[in-house]
């Protein structure tokens, strides 16, 4: 591989529609123009912690909860699609899932050649934190990974 | 879609195997971009106090000196053909020297690799490339050197 034929075909930007992931797309799309390549957008929807049993108890059926929340969430990629402004395919997918697994999993399965994420800092000790889901997603990951923070994150130099 | 104007790249190098097989990312989006490279070794600093130099018999201001230039040399050897390059050499703690260029540098994106090593491989992300995406002003790209595997859940989540 020289500098000329580095190549990235394929460059998963996954979304949770945060400010954060939204500049994620940002820099993942000025690379994919660049690039030539094919955008993969994906939304992991967490399941709710509660079991199927749990949701029975408060009336409702935990499948149906599942389906509304990944209808939900293939409806607003296809508004973050819609906005990119470009006339490029984008691959639009919707999973069930721990998000850092889903995100791995997806970048296994359709072989990405890279990850373009945001990182969240959140709480008191934001400067401490990295996202925890981009954290597990660079220790597993099978390609390289680019994380972007918001603004807005500062570190005092020692 | 204005953002991520990609100039300055900084590639901090070990002078190792990893950071040699990152450099390809770093190079290649360089060239894309029409960004210039920023090489930077930082030599890790042994000792704080110039006092421990002279128990032993040694200038520790000198020795600074020698590996800089030492540093200075073997970054001249690496030549990334048709595309700017700049090269820095310090001393000190390597995430807080990398931090405090690409601040003083207006580096738009540090391109680095991590090690995955040791029995627990896949539990390790070099903790100098951790604490560089957490702290760093601008995206960081982590790539990793092949030959890491992460051996997906064959369970469904739910």
């Amino acid at each position: 591989m020289t500098a000329d034929t580095l190549a990235l075909d394929k460059i998963l930007v996954p979304v949770d529609f945060s400010r954060t992931s939204e500049l994620a797309l940002e820099h993942g799309q000025r690379l994919v123009e660049l690039f030539g390549s094919v955008l993969h957008l994906l939304h992991v929807v967490e399941c709710p912690h509660i079991g199927p049993a749990g949701a029975a108890l408060w009336g409702y059926s935990l499948p149906a909860v599942v389906d509304r929340l990944e209808a939900g969430a293939r409806e607003r990629m296809a508004g973050l699609a819609a906005g990119l402004d470009s006339d490029r395919a984008v691959q639009r997918e919707a999973r069930v899932g721990e998000p850092f697994v889903e995100i791995v999993r997806y970048a296994h399965e359709r072989d990405i050649d890279l990850i373009v994420m945001g990182t969240h800092g959140r709480g008191a000790v934001a400067h401490m934190l990295l996202g925890s889901v981009a954290e597990n997603v660079l220790r597993t990951a099978p390609c390289p990974v680019m994380t972007v923070r918001d603004a807005g994150h500062a570190f005092v130099m020692p | 879609m204005a953002t991520f104007p990609l100039q300055r790249i900084l590639f901090p190098t070990d002078f190792s195997d990893t950071a040699a097989w990152s450099l390809d990312y770093a190079s290649g989006l360089a060239s894309r971009f029409g960004a210039r490279v920023h090489l930077l070794h930082v030599v890790p600093d042994p000792v704080s106090q110039d006092w421990a130099g002279d128990a032993a018999g040694v200038s520790i201001p000198d020795l600074r000196k020698t590996w800089i230039a030492e540093a200075e040399r073997r970054l001249a050897e690496i030549s990334l053909s048709g595309i700017e390059t700049e090269r820095a050499a310090r001393v000190g703690h390597a995430f807080v020297e990398i931090i405090r260029y690409a601040r003083e540098n207006e580096i738009d994106l540090i391109v680095m690799g991590t090690h995955g090593r040791g029995a627990v491989s896949h539990m390790l992300l070099g903790s100098v490339a951790e604490k560089v995406v957490r702290k760093a002003p601008c995206p960081v790209l982590t790539v990793r050197k092949p030959g890491h595997t992460f051996v997906m859940p064959t369970m469904p989540v739910i």
